[in-house]
């Protein structure tokens, strides 16, 4: 079941794009190679994480923690294998360096904001888009910084912090999961 | 016998003090075919969405084969076929993978009718949704719905929007085939046509309650509505009171009453509480009886 939702996730198709760009964008030096962060951003909203499911999926028999953790593992993959390939991009050019834990770190905030906004009003379809606006401001300002200043512990933090979270949401989450306003909204349908 | 579907009181509200749904409460038996009928915002897809256990109550309950949705959501969703004018069908797929899902999803399946549905609609296995029309991806939609062969099958408004010929292959396929299998039918619409092609059993929801819930033939025969010159009856509560009243409305220089009833023997009754000649009493076709029991007064 959960591979069945996965391979129909948007998030998970869009990974191997994303992953090809990132490798070229980290790869390339300065001032290009700071964009890498901004389009781990992109991606992240790409994979829409406020949605945990379609209406389409909602209206299916499948379990809301079947289609919870389906979306939180294609969100993963959106984040890590795009992360992952920009510092293998960066060692294919550069060599093994301190340089290739700039992605990851990155990538961690991206698992952590993607966490969050999966968590968030946990008992509907999807959150209100307005999740996704503190982090549009965040990350440009922190993604770089990251990207320049990489502190080792960042990722396992966030990677820690984005478990934590998911268990929580794992025990909380509902048998079934409910229309809300938010969810009726269009913006997930004319993606979709 | 267990009903099929049960709504016991339930009320819901998406603002405090706005109730959508105030105290509905009707079943269904097998095989039987209900037109959910209403205004917009009267509450019938919110009273869907809540059978398919998508919006909670605010009070009262609902059981689809005796169990809750809430409940146990899946095991009522495999035996429950959903159709909704707002569904959206995943857009890069094609039908013959929306199919494969399906299947895998729900366990049985019939070859035979998925054929008969793909000949039927002239749809292609290979198509994409997002190149469908909007009525084959409605038809599409339609044949994931009944493939599996529900027990139940809610139709939220599933032909709005379509043209008539595309409206009437739709309504055909999906009520002719599946009641002869007995499948019990939950659909609801604005089209008065649709509702009385298809026959069966009317509920009407009118500022969140249900106005009348009885068979279209009663209904045709038993409803009637009478037309009194406001002038010879200045106040509507005499009228309010008559035995089978449904509704008082004025309507220009008229008061619209509609009452269950045979048409001569209302009006009889009606001259006792206003002695005016003018006093009109006929049967209305089906349409006309929605305006006078939901429209406004002019």
């Amino acid at each position: 079941m959960i591979y069945q939702l996965i391979r129909r996730d948007q998030a998970w198709k869009a990974t191997p794009w994303l992953a090809l760009v990132s490798a070229v964008v980290w790869a390339c030096p300065p001032p290009i190679g700071p964009f890498g962060a901004f389009v781990a951003m992109m991606g992240l909203f790409t994979g829409m994480p406020h949605r945990r499911a379609t209406r389409f999926e909602a209206g299916l028999p499948i379990e809301a923690r079947d289609l919870l953790l389906a979306r939180t593992l294609s969100l993963m993959a959106l984040v890590w294998i795009p992360a992952l390939s920009g510092a293998a991009g960066i060692v294919v050019v550069s060599g093994f360096s301190a340089l290739a834990a700039k992605p990851l770190a990155v990538g961690g905030l991206c698992a952590l904001m993607a966490a969050v906004a999966q968590t968030a009003w946990l008992k509907e379809l999807a959150g209100p888009q307005w999740i996704l606006y503190p982090p549009l401001f965040f990350l440009p300002v922190a993604g770089p910084l990251m990207a320049d200043h990489p502190v080792p512990l960042v990722p396992p933090l966030c990677a820690l912090a984005g478990v934590g979270l998911f268990v929580w949401a794992w025990v909380a989450v509902p048998r079934s999961f409910q229309l809300s306003r938010s969810s009726s909204q269009s913006f997930a349908q004319v993606i979709e | 016998m267990t009903p099929v579907l049960e709504f016991l009181n339930v009320s819901r509200s998406f603002m405090k003090g706005v109730p959508v749904l105030d105290g509905v409460s009707f079943s269904m038996a097998e095989g039987e075919v209900v037109g959910l009928l209403g205004r917009n915002g009267a509450g019938k897809t919110t009273l869907i969405h809540i059978a398919m256990g998508l919006l909670s109550t605010h009070s009262g309950s609902v059981r689809v084969f005796g169990v809750s949705p809430f409940d146990d959501p899946v095991a009522v969703k495999r035996r429950v076929g959903f159709v909704s004018e707002e569904q959206v069908l995943p857009p890069r797929s094609t039908i013959a993978e929306l199919i494969a899902f399906h299947r895998y999803l729900f366990g049985r399946w019939d070859d035979a009718l998925e054929r008969q549905l793909l000949d039927r609609f002239a749809l292609s296995p290979s198509s994409r949704i997002h190149r469908l029309s909007k009525g084959q991806a409605r038809q599409a939609a339609l044949l994931c719905a009944v493939c599996h062969r529900p027990e139940l099958l809610l139709l939220d408004e599933p032909a709005g929007g379509l043209d008539p010929v595309a409206r009437r292959e739709f309504l055909e396929t999906s009520i002719q085939l599946l009641n002869r299998e007995g499948t019990a039918i939950l659909f609801s619409s604005h089209q008065m046509g649709d509702v009385e092609r298809i026959g069966g059993r009317i509920v009407l929801l009118d500022e969140g309650k249900v106005r009348i819930d009885r068979d279209l033939d009663r209904i045709r025969e038993d409803v009637c509505v009478a037309m009194i010159p406001r002038a010879s009856a200045p106040d509507a509560a005499a009228f309010e009171s008559l035995p089978g009243c449904l509704r008082v409305r004025a309507v220009f220089d008229d008061w619209h009453v509609v009452v269950e009833g045979d048409p001569d023997a209302v009006r009889g009754q009606l001259m006792v509480l206003s002695p005016a000649n003018s006093i009109r009493c006929v049967r209305v076709p089906l349409e006309e009886l929605f305006i006078e029991l939901v429209g406004g007064e002019r």
